[in-house]
């Protein structure tokens, strides 16, 4: 070949399939990684069903957004149920997505918190924008719940702007920001206005950021590699492809298939469309918010000293936590108060979304609110230096 | 390819800060104006000049009357009252409207109901309240109640009139039982509950929120704000022709707070006689009415002689060229012939 010539076509494409070897000096690489057998497991892959998730919400998303109208957004949404050829399954199914994206999420990452996969290499960075991409999750839920413009969606919105507005985020913040967090939300206020906003948040800006940090979350997971570095060394590497997107695509299609049996099984119901009336209606929110709608009625200090501040310290300290643990030995057992903090986390949360979707928005008592937290401190504590003890004295007993 | 280290060309200092410079000052220029595509022009600009005279019309556009609502006054045996609604002042802005049956709502002495401690009807004055409407043949007061909860800002139905006999779940959760003991019971006539937080508010109070007076302490900051209603035929003078009278909203009770969506900014919560000259933005206004005003309208003045009455230019509403403009409102019911939406999409 002379140089003023072009090179030739290479129509041979099982060789785009072939692992890069012998890169170039000077190249950034961001490999697909082979695994062992032993990363074939259920507990390694969880991130993988969060990303199926996500995958599916943007394709079933794609298709509401062709018959989504924020000018009468309630009749559109009973439009899409009824009269959108399987225009139910696909919305009921994108609710149940993101439903079970949210659980998976939390499931990812209290697996994460466990084993202590955040520690070493950059995958501090991965847990932090992991945490980024936990919040951008619920606030495209929470955004997508209001599309429909339900009397619980639109108390939402509601409650939000007073957020906004009387938490710690208007107090502190100039006044002129949260003027303009305000109108990025709502516009003008019109109802045309707020779901042309909530709307573009919700499938553009919000689910962008989502699409942008997760390649970044997973590219640094290929570059860190698996946590348990020592089991991949032992064994016989598996080329990533086909058998690693392979694994990935068949417990991906396991989750959107059980989704969409779901959906066809349990259709979902329109509640109430906002503005209309029937007499003793009760506020029943989507269970992922049950747990901070009852932490605001616990927290038992009011909303800008309790509520607020208090799931600002949570997420606070969610996000430094792999700067938090400082243990040096391996294992649940051996970081006896970042388990326990993991699993004081996982009881609060289930026992403030159980409490929150059977009693929604009933006052406790102070006493009460320092009776449940104390007493869960307790439950949590005890069992797991019992272990821990346990566990010492069989090591010792060994010996 | 070669794979020597000096193909990779490193990048030149000067090439570099003229790229970075050149772009911060693109991304500066470009962000300057940012402000002003993200922020809409008309926001915190009120839109009308003060509250609006609005004369209240059914679904199909009738002016409702006295007698009208009267239908839906609900006494203190009651299992349910039917939810009547109103937009006022501005669109998407609901108010409550009460009718109840063998009580004169009363202005409380002091404005503001003890906020610690029980006590279970405040002293009060024998004037009617200012700004409701009392029907002295039936016996019957018409109140009209901000249906923005004060709380976080929830409307109905989950702000609702729970007459006597009609306990919400969340309310018998907290312990009110119609016969109980003090502060678990639940009142003659009810209380106006929000679902959300369990807010709680007593309209024969004048919308007072109960604080600590309730079974459970009320987490709203303030009491409901009071919409202000009169008629175009005086209470007193002729059964007939006040029960056939329309009716208008005029402005708020400035004893109250603020509307909840009102309290736009951060430091804007002001109550008392500074409500009045709150300044209505953040909204639409509700729609104009293509009658004239009644030359003179009547309302409970909170004074001896009871009966307040002017032309509408007296009572401070918003006008254009000195001349009163006459909005309308809609009142929709969760049943009946008012069967309807707050939120009407136009």
């Amino acid at each position: 070949m002379e140089d003023n010539e072009y090179e030739k076509n290479d129509y041979d494409i099982t060789k785009l399939m072939k692992s890069d070897e012998d890169l170039p000096k000077g190249s950034f690489v961001v490999g697909f990684k082979p695994v062992t057998e032993k990363g074939y497991k259920i507990t390694e892959w969880t991130g993988a069903w969060v990303a199926t998730a996500l995958i599916y919400q943007i394709l079933s998303g794609i298709i509401l957004f062709f018959y989504y109208s924020q000018v009468d957004p309630y009749r559109a949404t009973q439009y899409i149920i009824a009269d959108v050829p399987f225009g139910s399954i696909i919305l009921t199914s994108h609710l149940y997505m993101a439903y079970a994206m949210i659980g998976l999420v939390y499931f990812h990452m209290m697996r994460q918190w466990f084993v202590g996969s955040y520690r070493g290499k950059w995958r501090w960075i991965q847990w932090m924008l992991g945490v980024v991409l936990f919040i951008i999750v619920i606030l495209t839920a929470i955004l997508g719940y209001m599309l429909a413009n339900t009397t619980i969606a639109m108390a939402a919105m509601h409650i939000g702007m007073l957020f906004m507005q009387r938490s710690i985020i208007g107090r502190i913040l100039p006044g002129s920001f949260i003027n303009w967090l305000e109108s990025i939300l709502v516009g003008n206020y019109t109802t045309t206005a707020i779901f042309s906003h909530v709307l573009a948040l919700h499938v553009a800006v919000l689910s962008t950021l989502m699409l942008v940090i997760f390649a970044i979350h997973f590219m640094l997971f290929e570059k860190s590699g698996l946590a348990n570095d020592d089991k991949v060394k032992k064994g016989k590497m598996i080329p990533w492809f086909p058998t690693n997107i392979l694994y990935a695509a068949f417990s991906g299609i396991i989750l959107v298939g059980i989704i969409i049996i779901l959906s066809a099984v349990f259709p979902q119901n329109l509640t109430l469309g906002y503005g209309s009336l029937a007499y003793g209606t009760f506020p029943v929110p989507d269970w992922y918010i049950t747990p901070l709608y009852k932490l605001m009625d616990v927290a038992g200090y009011g909303l800008s000293t309790g509520g607020v501040p208090l799931i600002i310290g949570i997420v606070i300290f969610l996000f430094i936590l792999p700067f938090i643990d400082r243990y040096h030995k391996k294992g649940a057992l051996e970081r006896p108060w970042i388990t326990a903090f993991g699993i004081y986390l996982i009881l609060g949360i289930v026992i403030m979304t159980i409490w929150g979707y059977s009693q929604p928005g009933l006052s406790q008592t102070r006493l009460l609110t320092e009776y449940l937290w104390w007493s869960l401190t307790l439950v949590v504590f005890i069992p797991l230096y019992a272990m821990r003890f346990a566990k010492r004295d069989s090591e010792s007993d060994g010996r | 390819m070669d794979k020597d280290d000096s193909s990779i060309p490193e990048p030149k200092k000067r090439a570099f800060l003229k790229g970075a410079s050149l772009s911060i000052a693109a991304l500066l220029a470009g962000g300057a104006s940012f402000g002003r595509y993200t922020l809409p022009s008309d926001r915190g600009i009120p839109v009308m000049s003060n509250y609006p005279l609005a004369i209240l019309e059914d679904p199909e556009g009738n002016p409702i009357t006295v007698g009208d609502i009267e239908q839906y006054a609900v006494s203190s045996d009651a299992t349910q009252a039917n939810i009547l609604v109103f937009d006022y002042p501005l669109q998407n802005e609901p108010t409550l409207l009460i009718a109840i049956k063998g009580v004169k709502i009363t202005t409380p002495k002091d404005a503001i109901i003890p906020t610690t401690g029980f006590s279970p009807i405040p002293p009060s004055k024998d004037a009617p309240m200012d700004g409701i409407i009392y029907d002295p043949y039936n016996d019957i007061s018409i109140i009209a109640l901000s249906g923005i909860c004060q709380h976080l800002g929830c409307v109905p139905p989950f702000l609702d009139y729970h007459p006597g006999n009609s306990i919400p779940f969340e309310a018998e959760l907290v312990g009110y039982k119609k016969d109980g003991k003090g502060i678990f019971e639940w009142p003659k006539f009810g209380l106006v509950y929000c679902k959300c937080h369990g807010s709680q508010y007593n309209p024969v109070w004048g919308g007072s929120n109960l604080y600590n007076n309730g079974a459970a302490s009320s987490p709203a900051n303030h009491s409901l704000p009071q919409i202000m209603l009169a008629t175009n035929n005086s209470p007193i003078s002729n059964k007939e022709a006040f029960l056939n009278s329309n009716i208008f909203a005029y402005g708020i009770n400035s004893k109250n707070a603020v509307i909840r969506t009102h309290l736009q900014y951060p430091g804007g919560e002001t109550y008392g006689p500074e409500v009045k000259k709150e300044n209505l933005t953040g909204g639409t206004p509700i729609r104009t009415s293509s009658r004239f005003p009644s030359p003179k309208i009547y309302t409970y003045g909170d004074n001896a002689s009871n009966i307040k009455s002017g032309s509408p230019a007296d009572f401070d509403v918003d006008s254009s060229n000195n001349s009163i403009i006459l909005y309308k409102t809609v009142v929709v019911s969760n049943s009946g012939p008012w069967k309807g939406n707050f939120n009407r999409i136009s």
